[in-house]
């Protein structure tokens, strides 16, 4: 527990440094201290003037304005989920796909664009080798959502979904130092029914004549269901499936947490009763929410920071004192091509270097990237690239692995964040312990798109059953890090 | 059977002023009209042998006008001591007007049981509407502008001015606006009895009778808790209340078009009662419930024979004394979980025994289980109903399995189901709110022994 308390104080001081970088920097245009003269329209159950109501109701009358029905925001909703990208889209799929009288559910998304949406950047692949067992199953989820996924995201009268799967395992190489890890990992998925087989020198020489296999033991291999989609399609599927099941979409940013104190035989305690809401037109919305899920992805610290969380209370035997220990971290995916490289057959390749490669289409150009060290974490005020590390790390490294790739020409390249869990880089999901209408669904360093569906369905069960049913998630609760109990996954690419 | 009608006479006078002092200079103002009121009936003493008063033409007070009365006094004591949170001792800014909203309510209910004379009925009939919308508009949790605020006016004005034309001719027709002259005319060779559809009409939308039923549930899933209760308990009756002075003093005989109204508010009440089971939001549940209640209380008066009247009346009471308490279990609900929806309010049976307690007496009172005031009224309203016309019996035992199917339906997934991990922790319900249920408990469950007060 000392452990736990001092780690995070480290924990604490770290993200304080990190995120009041963001606070300054990253917020898209606006800052976050609001002008208090901006109109507040009032959430639900608080008294507004009937006078204003009318003056709004006839206005269109008497000016010639129009307006909608609906206004900008609800002034209630039972779920509201922060955050439009494919994490926060998923749940609201999960939650009215079972029924549509589930509730209501509100999703807010403060850039419809998507400009700097982790959902969009991603490579979006997908693979189920993991040596942590709730991620292989998360992903053959995934796996298996997407097999039939024109029966589950068809909408009546429009094009049928789209998501451009594309059947390619990857190959993990290890050298003798972790080719016991990699053959029990590969143990272990197979026993989960993930279909990994594990390659020996020479079956790998035999398979990828153009490998360079200095320093490589094994390989394991997944033979189904891995491979890689667009991110962008399926987020718009899904999206559209929401928009016909009565998901209702918003644009606005949230910008603070309303609380209410609440008083009771144990002591006083506060609970998030809404959201203010920052919308295009200039005005505040008040929305109070039953349950809200943080899907904000790399802004997820930030947006557990306005809802207080970290703040110190305590109620009982459930504490408010630790930050959400997540964060944006850059990562650049470089497109190169190369004219005599490996063709159809190139499996998602991961060197022990940590870069990787993989096929992009069917003329010649590959993805390829790399995870920098801590110490070189890049900058991540903007999404500009660095070809400096390209040049010095990632290139190198694939042209000792791929000797065809020592005559490649680098094309393009672009840079997205991972939602970087600071703690051990894996699924934070579940109530918080104090604010218990407060989900996360975040952390996925990563991985967000090859599990945000198993995470949709997760949230889904918790919110309809009060217990996960399909894969058992608690061991990715918020409380693993109060008691020191970090799930560390090995295979991070 | 004096010594107990002088009992509810006065307890609750006494419960209001009570309870009007602690809370604001409006309910004081409130209590003092109630003691008025109570004081010109004690001075006339025939409260002891009480069957109708009359001190001059505007005034008229018989045992069904007291009944309303004990009635509004009753849910307008309910809905303070349950709004409590929203009034919140001392007044907050923002509860300003809450308690003057609620008695500007209660008083046009309280004038109009009283009645004497079609003037004030009808004035009072309308005047009930403002608040009611000042108060959804001001404190209501409307997603999008006026849509319930809308449909309570204009369903509710637009029935009521053929109402208004009605009462205007016959008033030309009689020479005066007072009920005791009216039964006292013969007025069939001046009109045919089909003058009576468009009166009706306003009283069926006021209900109300399924067809003209849609403001209901969109006013009670917007409107505040205080408003919902006395949404449920008294407005609705006001409609009722209408109905028996117009079959009353218009001499009302089982004919063809009290045929016909029958069977289609019959079906209608069967309808409500189909959709209440596909509800999601619990208040919508409760509200399409009043629904098909009231269509039982209107067929019964349609029936026109004392025994059936006398089931209407109880059901009335019974209705009216259960449903509020069932609103404000709901808006309990609702505090605890900031949702209506019946997926997001589980498992209350584990986790709030007492509260769980008051959900099943109220919903179990809903169904007409005996020994409840509703299971009498059922009863005898169903042997009565089938004398007019055998045929009712099969639309009226579906509605009769229907309703326990909502029933038992919003039972079992309030009180069971898994604990929300989300959920757990609730601050605390007050003995005083909870004690609020228990008046009504007593009432619904041991008020059979006064049943033959319901023969007005």
């Amino acid at each position: 527990m000392m452990q736990a308390c001092m780690r995070s104080q480290n924990v604490h001081k770290g993200i304080e440094t990190c995120l009041s970088k963001i606070v300054r920097h990253l917020s898209i245009g606006k800052t976050l201290q609001y002008s208090e003269d901006r109109e507040y329209r009032a959430a639900a159950g608080e008294a507004r003037s009937v006078k204003d109501i009318f003056k709004e109701e006839f206005s269109p009358l008497m000016k010639g304005e129009i307006h909608g029905v609906e206004s900008k925001i609800p002034r209630e909703t039972d779920i509201l989920i922060i955050g439009g990208g494919l994490v926060g889209t998923a749940v609201a799929y999960f939650l009215k796909a079972y029924s549509s009288a589930l509730g209501s559910v509100t999703v807010i998304e403060r850039d419809y664009t998507y400009t700097r949406a982790s959902s969009m950047l991603s490579a979006g692949g997908i693979r189920h080798q993991f040596s942590v067992p709730e991620n292989v199953l998360m992903s053959k989820f995934t796996s298996d959502f997407l097999k039939n996924y024109k029966q589950h995201l068809s909408v009546f009268e429009q094009d049928p979904p789209e998501v451009s799967f594309h059947h390619q395992g990857y190959l993990f190489l290890a050298p003798l130092s972790s080719a016991e890890n990699l053959e029990n990992a590969v143990k272990m998925q197979r026993s989960l029914g993930a279909k990994t087989v594990l390659l020996s020198k020479e079956q790998l020489a035999e398979k990828y004549p153009w490998l360079n296999l200095d320093g490589i033991e094994v390989g394991s291999l997944g033979t189904s269901g891995e491979g890689w989609f667009d991110p962008w399609q399926l987020v718009h599927s899904l999206k559209a499936k929401n928009l016909a099941n009565g998901v209702r979409y918003c644009e606005g940013e949230v910008i603070e947490f309303k609380m209410e104190d609440v008083r009771s035989a144990d002591g006083t305690r506060k609970i998030i009763k809404g959201v203010d809401v920052d919308c295009k037109d200039g005005k505040h919305y008040g929305c109070n929410f039953s349950c809200v899920i943080n899907c904000a992805g790399p802004w997820a610290g930030e947006i557990a920071r306005l809802a207080h969380i970290g703040d110190g209370e305590q109620y009982g035997d459930t504490s408010n004192f630790i930050e959400l220990p997540v964060e944006p971290r850059k990562r650049y995916v470089y497109t190169f091509h190369c004219p005599d490289g490996p063709t159809l057959d190139t499996p998602f390749v991961i060197d022990p270097s940590g870069a990787y490669f993989r096929r992009e289409g069917l003329g010649g150009h590959y993805i390829c990237g790399a995870s920098p060290n801590d110490s070189e974490e890049p900058n991540i005020e903007d999404l500009n690239v660095d070809y400096d590390f390209y040049n010095e790390v990632v290139w190198p490294a694939l042209a000792n692995r791929v000797p065809a790739f020592n005559n490649s020409k680098l094309k393009a390249a672009w840079a997205g964040y991972y939602d970087y869990n600071l703690m051990d880089q894996n699924l934070i999901i579940g109530p918080h312990p104090y604010h218990t209408n407060f989900l996360f669904a975040n952390g996925m360093s990563g991985h967000g798109v090859q599990h945000a569906l198993a995470i949709g369905q997760a949230i889904f069960e918790l919110i309809m059953y009060g217990h996960y049913k399909t894969i058992d998630l608690s061991r990715f609760s918020f409380n693993r890090f109060m008691d020191d109990e970090l799930v560390i996954e090995d295979a991070i690419v | 059977m004096w010594f107990l009608k002088m009992w509810f006479l006065i307890t609750p006078f006494l419960l209001l002023s009570y309870y009007s002092v602690y809370f604001s200079s409006m309910g004081f103002f409130w209590g003092l009209c109630c003691s008025f009121i109570f004081f010109i009936l004690l001075i006339k003493s025939s409260v002891v042998c009480f069957f109708f008063y009359v001190p001059n033409s505007w005034v008229l007070m018989d045992d069904l006008s007291f009944l309303m009365e004990v009635l509004v006094f009753l849910v307008f004591v309910l809905s303070v001591a349950c709004s409590v949170k929203d009034l919140s001792f001392p007044l907050k800014e923002t509860s300003k007007g809450l308690d003057s909203g609620l008695a500007f309510i209660s008083l046009p209910c309280i004038m109009f049981f009283c009645a004497g004379g079609w003037m004030p009925f009808y004035f009072f009939f309308e005047f009930s509407l403002i608040p009611t919308l000042w108060m959804i508009l001001k404190w209501g949790y409307q997603p999008e502008r006026l849509q319930a605020g809308m449909f309570l006016l204009m369903y509710t004005a637009g029935a009521s001015l053929p109402l208004l034309m009605c009462l205007l001719f016959i008033s030309t027709v009689v020479g005066s606006d007072s009920f005791i002259l009216m039964a006292l005319t013969d007025m069939s060779h001046w009109f045919s009895r089909w003058l009576l559809v468009p009166v009706l009409l306003a009283f069926f939308v006021k209900l109300p009778i399924y067809g003209f039923h849609v403001w209901l549930p969109k006013a009670h899933v917007e409107a505040p808790l205080a408003g919902s209760m006395v949404l449920a308990g008294v407005l609705l009756k006001l409609g009722g209340f209408g109905l028996i002075r117009v079959f009353s003093l218009f001499k009302m005989t089982l004919s063809e078009e009290a045929l016909l109204m029958c069977s289609m508010i019959i079906w209608g009440g069967l309808l409500s009662s189909l959709v209440s089971a596909t509800q999601h939001d619990i208040k919508s549940i409760i509200a399409y419930s009043s629904v098909s209640h009231m269509s039982l209380v209107a067929v019964s008066f349609l029936s026109c024979y004392p025994l059936t009247k006398l089931a209407g009346v109880c059901m009335m009471f019974a209705h009216g004394v259960c449903s509020p308490c069932m609103f404000a279990l709901a808006a309990s609900s609702y505090d605890w979980s900031q949702s209506r929806s019946i997926s997001m309010n589980k498992s209350v049976l584990r986790l709030f025994p007492w509260f769980s307690f008051y959900w099943f007496s109220f919903i179990v009172a809903n169904m007409s289980c005996p020994p409840s005031l509703n299971f009498f009224s059922e009863v005898v309203m169903f042997s009565s109903i089938k004398s007019i016309g055998f045929v009712f019996i099969l639309p009226l035992g579906l509605l009769c399995e229907f309703t326990c199917v909502y029933c038992i339906f919003l039972y079992g997934f309030l009180n069971h189901g898994g604990v929300s991990s989300f959920l757990k922790s609730y601050p605390g319900i007050s003995d005083r709110y909870l004690m609020s249920f228990l008046l009504s408990f007593l009432i619904l469950f041991f008020g059979f022994l006064g049943l033959d007060f319901f023969l007005v």
